[in-house]
């Protein structure tokens, strides 16, 4: 799951992206609420962590901007703001959920995993399609109830996929909610880990449109 | 009432002392006028009482003592009147009933006073030419002694008595007078500990409203002040929140690393965190210490303590390859060399931090007419003029510089200058760039 994560503290966001990273995320980390809104309008992000007090654009005017401009996307609220106050002001601009610095990696990231799973609608944090089982905590993913191995890639590949099963997903918007900024991608890296899924899952669990992009059928085959 | 220390209680003593002395002076000159009257009028009494008696007497008679016949005492003075006719040979020819047989005065003509056995009298005395008697008028002391001492009696009684009303009376109106200040009083008991809202002006007499006035102005400097550290406390907390987060979520990283490298560096960062937050915690005392109140002042050289303060930048400006200067001529100032490196370290630090690598900082001092100067310059990206004003804030920290100050820094500064009553100027370094900080002190050392 790729990660917009808005800080302005060096030490603060270097931290908060390796240990996101470490949880299972796709971290991609900007320092002003600026860039945040410019790279909000470009691509597509499974959430966002946010601080308040950032330059060029405080986080509660980017929260405003962004859900007047009907974006859905899951926002936390990550300040050292701690006042009640805030906290409202905080919500009720928009955010999904709110947490004072300093906080734990874990429930951060815990958070972060219920807001995507309520935005997608989910109810149960284990991802259940046809005889395909998807931990994202755990990171495991279980098929005809064997546990299965995936490299990282492939697992997220898979849940991305998972996540909106029925839906057909471009290579484009695949790699972007896989790859971070500044990560070098090969032009057939997701093809690739298709194939690799589909070795060790089953052939047909993955369905290819052939110019369009790849779908994990609500009831796999 | 109750304390002598109280307003009502002076009040009313004030006013009954001088209600109590006026009085008596007007009783006193009072008596004393009518005393006077009163005399005149009985001597005038005893005079037309001598002439009316020289009246009948048309018949001389030479011998034999004649003996009037009195009618009884028509007013209770009456009886203290007496009267003696004598003839030229000094024989008693008349007298009145209660007159002694002895002459009452020995003058022919006037007033006197004698005593005549056991009485004392005040006698007219008047020769008749024509009968060629002599008559005298008496009239016993006593009687007017009395009437004096009767009409003291009316003059103090009433003193004495309308003292108490007066004083029940005078009590009512001083408490009444003074109510506004036991209303200002039961306002003051009735706040609460917190509270910093202004008294209300409405109703207060004069002399209240400037106590009035002065206590809302106390309390409006006392919520200011309040408000002030209130905002810095909010401030400080924040300021040191996310430091603290960055070092917890660099150890989570370090807890959760894969690799050696991986730990090593977010360890690194965990202790790059502590260094930070141990140098904010340092300015934050440091401020601390400055609002705490002022410094004890000695005579000193900026040149010198500029000097101390390069020697402790060397290491941090050697490791980003900056250039120290220091055109230090003798620069002295009345101040206290503590604070003032404080002060030189703070605004040396900035620049270095500020500065990009292979820059020179420049540190100036000298004497100008009106006192010692000291400057520092950079070659680093100065601050716009619109912040200049602001970067003195307490953790204020100019958007976009990229560093990690305390964003006190400055504060402090400005308060060391502010301490020495030194002019403190933000502007441009030489060729319009970088910033030059210069602090101008009066007077010198």
């Amino acid at each position: 799951m790729r990660i917009l994560l808005v800080e302005d503290d060096d030490l603060l966001g270097d931290g908060l992206r390796a240990g996101l990273g470490q949880a299972g995320f796709t971290v991609d980390w900007l320092r002003d609420g600026r860039s945040a809104q410019l790279a909000l309008e470009a691509e597509s992000f499974a959430a966002v962590v946010l601080d308040l007090g950032l330059p060029r654009l405080s986080g509660i005017d980017l929260l405003q901007q962004l859900r007047r401009g009907k974006d859905p996307v899951p926002v936390l609220i990550l300040t050292a703001r701690d006042a009640v106050a805030d906290r409202i002001a905080g919500l009720d601009a928009g955010a999904d959920d709110y947490l004072v610095k300093p906080c734990d990696l874990g429930e951060l990231a815990a958070r972060l995993r219920a807001l995507v799973r309520r935005s997608a609608g989910q109810t149960s944090p284990v991802l259940e399609i046809g005889p395909l089982q998807i931990d994202p905590l755990g990171r495991a993913v279980t098929f005809r109830g064997m546990p299965v191995e995936l490299a990282a890639r492939e697992f997220d590949l898979l849940h991305e996929l998972a996540r909106e099963p029925g839906r057909v997903l471009s290579k484009d918007q695949l790699a972007q909610r896989l790859y971070a900024w500044g990560n070098e991608i090969e032009s057939n890296a997701i093809e690739v880990h298709i194939h690799h899924l589909r070795r060790k899952l089953a052939p047909e669990l993955i369905v290819t449109l052939r110019g369009v992009g790849y779908m994990l059928p609500k009831q796999p085959a | 009432m109750k304390r002598p220390g109280s307003l009502r209680a002076r009040l009313l003593l004030a006013t009954l002392a001088v209600t109590l002395v006026s009085w008596t002076v007007v009783a006193v000159t009072g008596y004393l006028d009518t005393k006077k009257e009163l005399d005149a009028l009985l001597d005038a009494h005893l005079a037309q009482s001598a002439s009316l008696l020289m009246g009948q007497l048309e018949v001389e008679e030479e011998d034999g003592e004649i003996e009037l016949e009195h009618a009884p005492p028509a007013h209770r003075y009456e009886r203290h009147l007496v009267y003696q006719v004598w003839d030229r040979n000094g024989r008693l020819r008349l007298r009145s009933a209660a007159a002694p047989g002895v002459r009452l005065a020995s003058v022919q003509q006037g007033f006197s006073e004698a005593p005549v056995g056991t009485e004392h009298y005040r006698v007219y005395s008047a020769w008749n030419p024509q009968a060629r008697v002599l008559v005298q008028v008496g009239e016993r002391l006593n009687s007017r002694w009395m009437v004096r001492d009767e009409i003291l009696e009316h003059l103090l009684i009433p003193l004495a008595s309308a003292l108490p009303v007066l004083a029940a009376l005078l009590i009512l109106a001083i408490r009444r007078a003074l109510r506004p200040l036991n209303t200002l009083a039961l306002a003051v008991a009735k706040r609460q500990p917190d509270s910093l809202e202004p008294l209300p002006f409405a109703g207060a007499p004069q002399e209240v409203l400037p106590l009035v006035d002065q206590l809302n102005g106390l309390f409006r400097r006392m919520r200011l002040s309040l408000d002030n550290e209130r905002r810095f406390t909010a401030d400080a907390s924040h300021e040191l929140r996310t430091p603290i987060a960055a070092i917890r979520a660099q150890a989570q990283v370090a807890q959760g690393a894969a690799d050696g490298t991986e730990r090593r560096t977010a360890l690194e960062r965990v202790i790059a965190g502590c260094d930070r937050i141990s140098h904010l915690t340092g300015q934050l005392l440091t401020l601390a210490r400055l609002d705490a109140g002022t410094a004890a002042a000695q005579p000193c050289d900026l040149a010198e303590v500029a000097r101390e303060a390069l020697t402790e930048a060397a290491e941090p400006a050697h490791r980003k390859s900056i250039e120290l200067q220091l055109d230090g001529a003798a620069a002295r100032v009345q101040g206290n060399p503590e604070l003032l490196r404080v002060l030189l370290r703070n605004l040396v630090d900035n620049a270095i931090r500020y500065s990009p690598p292979r820059t020179v900082v420049a540190l100036t001092t000298g004497m100008a007419q009106d006192g010692a100067w000291l400057e520092v310059a950079d070659q680093g990206p100065g601050i716009p003029p619109s912040q200049r004003q602001r970067v003195l804030d307490r953790f204020y920290r100019v958007v976009g510089s990229g560093e990690a100050g305390s964003g006190l820094g400055l504060s402090i500064v400005s308060r060391i200058a502010e301490l020495h009553a030194a002019v403190l100027e933000l502007g441009e370094a030489a060729e319009g760039r970088g910033l030059a900080v210069r602090l101008r002190f009066r007077g010198s050392g």
